[in-house]
């Protein structure tokens, strides 16, 4: 509870809201357009809540990973200050699972529940595993361009670089769309196999990253914690 | 004058790209503020943040508060005694006072949230005088940064204050406020709390300063009371036509066509005697100008 609560410390007013309004949001569109306009939007609201995340992202730790920021001696100086930090982008990774691959298969689930599977597969013209193959690649492309996105944005505390990597976020997601929807589907089982190489990879890379920013912050040499320690 | 140390340093190294800091041997007392002076560069942020446990990057002894640790270990038992303030904003510039009040007292379970917000208002940092939590970093000028950090500091309750440069964004009237809130700090602790802070505004600052470090080129190359200091250095003014005689055994000189001032050390005076001069006790700012003048690269103009 401590860790959900230390992160939800460094979320602003309107990160908090987004986080949580906007998939809810997306969830209203999907059934909307489900039942009334008879059109299956996932890839679409995917795309809005990668836009939405990586901006919301900037306002919670734009600039953290920039070269001459000073933030980490904030957490330095304090007795917990590492575990807390380490905990945010835990609970913050933990996070970007869950909409990401919560919401695909929440929405899913509801085209199914909804007896709406004819829509999404007269769609995309293809067969329930191409249909299924798609959504978790979709789910996977999501979570993979975020990861490094998110990464990539926090390097500079600049709103125009977060907006403009979030930009090209949903232009991704949606010609990601188009090569699953016209793929076979021996061409979608690679494209998801590379996704999950990339999201697992991805993931272990910035869970590495963010320790070694804060471990870095700490010598001027990197050669030096290795001679300290012996190695 | 016997007193007990808030950190005692031995054989303190730390190497990078050209620069070398060496302490073989300091001591900062305890129930002092004591400031460490000299020019950018001389290592006075490398050693604060080594102190304060943001650099680990050390070989040496440090003993801090009654806690040991040595050769790059982290200073994890003294922290919750220790605060800090660096030379830049150390919050994120899109974080809101609410959020720097909320995470401040996540990192530190000594953090009084009361305080900080009575400590906000005085060092006024909202113009209108209402707390504006919603404010956010940003938005906030330099000189009101530094003011969110030492309103972040002084809510906790530390045994040792340890500051960077803490005067530098702050106007003339904020930086009087921060000498009483330092001295008002010392007096609270009857003994037992301490304050060490760099600064180049040694003469804004002098009034608070019982204890003065002076720092070259890595090296400490003058350390003591304010008090005795004073009794070491003196204050030399003669006439023209006194100066090349005296020059040999000042510390520094500058000179118009009238006359001349130099610092010289007290124990130097017989040298200076039969010589129509006129001796003054000088300041901290004085002192500290004259001895990083004599151990200065740069080169500076005659005058």
């Amino acid at each position: 509870m401590s860790k959900i609560k230390s992160y939800f410390a460094h979320l602003s007013t309107a990160s908090k809201v987004v986080t949580i309004l906007i998939p809810a949001l997306m969830l209203v569109f999907e059934i909307e357009g489900l039942l009334v306009f008879e059109f299956d939007m996932l890839a679409f609201m995917m795309a809005v809540i990668l836009l939405a995340d990586i901006l919301t992202d900037y306002f919670c730790f734009g600039g953290i990973y920039s070269k001459d920021g000073k933030v980490q001696n904030f957490y330095k100086i304090s007795p917990k200050g590492k575990d807390v930090y380490m905990n945010v982008f835990l609970v913050h990774g933990i996070k970007r699972i869950l909409l990401y691959f919560g919401f695909p298969l929440i929405s899913t689930s509801l085209v199914f529940l909804l007896g709406k599977q004819e829509i999404s597969l007269a769609l995309n013209g293809m067969t329930m595993a191409g249909y299924l193959l798609g959504t978790i690649g979709t789910a996977f492309g999501g979570y993979a361009y975020s990861l490094i996105g998110s990464l990539i944005s926090r390097k500079w505390d600049m709103v125009m670089v977060s907006f403009a990597i979030a930009v090209w976020g949903t232009s991704f997601m949606m010609i990601f769309n188009l090569i699953k929807m016209w793929s076979p589907i021996h061409v979608k089982v690679i494209i998801l196999g590379v996704l999950i190489v990339i999201s697992v990879a991805g993931t272990l890379f910035a869970m590495w990253y963010n320790r070694k920013k804060l471990e870095d912050s700490y010598y001027d040499e990197k050669s030096f914690k290795r001679n300290q320690s012996g190695v | 004058m016997v007193t007990e140390n808030a950190i005692t340093i031995n054989n303190l190294t730390k190497s990078f790209k050209g620069f070398k800091l060496e302490i073989p041997h300091l001591e900062i007392p305890k129930g002092f503020a004591t400031a460490l002076i000299g020019e950018n560069g001389a290592g006075k942020t490398t050693l604060l943040n080594i102190l304060a446990g943001v650099r680990l990057d050390y070989k040496g002894q440090i003993s801090c508060m009654g806690e040991n640790f040595a050769n790059g270990a982290d200073n994890a038992k003294v922290k919750e005694k220790i605060g800090y303030t660096g030379p830049g904003n150390y919050y994120l510039p899109h974080w809101t006072v609410n959020q720097v009040e909320e995470l401040t007292g996540l990192l530190f379970d000594d953090f009084n949230k009361d305080r900080f917000r009575q400590i906000c208002m005085e060092l006024a940092i909202f113009p209108d005088g209402n707390f504006a939590g919603k404010k956010k970093v940003k938005e906030l000028s330099d000189g009101t940064k530094m003011k969110l950090m030492l309103a972040g500091m002084l809510a906790r309750d530390t045994d040792l204050l340890i500051m960077d440069e803490p005067a530098s964004p702050l106007d003339p009237v904020m930086r009087e406020k921060l000498c009483d809130t330092i001295r008002g700090y010392i007096d609270s602790g009857a003994g037992e709390k301490s304050v060490f802070f760099s600064t180049h505004n040694v003469s804004d600052m002098e009034y608070v300063t019982d204890y003065a470090i002076i720092m070259e080129h890595g090296q400490v190359v003058e350390a003591g009371f304010v008090e005795d200091l004073k009794e070491k250095y003196i204050l030399v003014k003669g006439d023209k036509e006194m100066e090349q005689a005296a020059r040999p055994y000042l510390y520094s000189v500058s000179s118009n066509s009238y006359g001349f001032e130099g610092i010289c050390l007290a124990e130097n005076m017989n040298a200076l005697a039969g010589m129509n001069l006129s001796t003054e006790r000088p300041s901290l700012f004085q002192i500290s100008v004259a001895v990083m003048k004599a151990n200065s690269r740069i080169m500076m103009n005659k005058r």
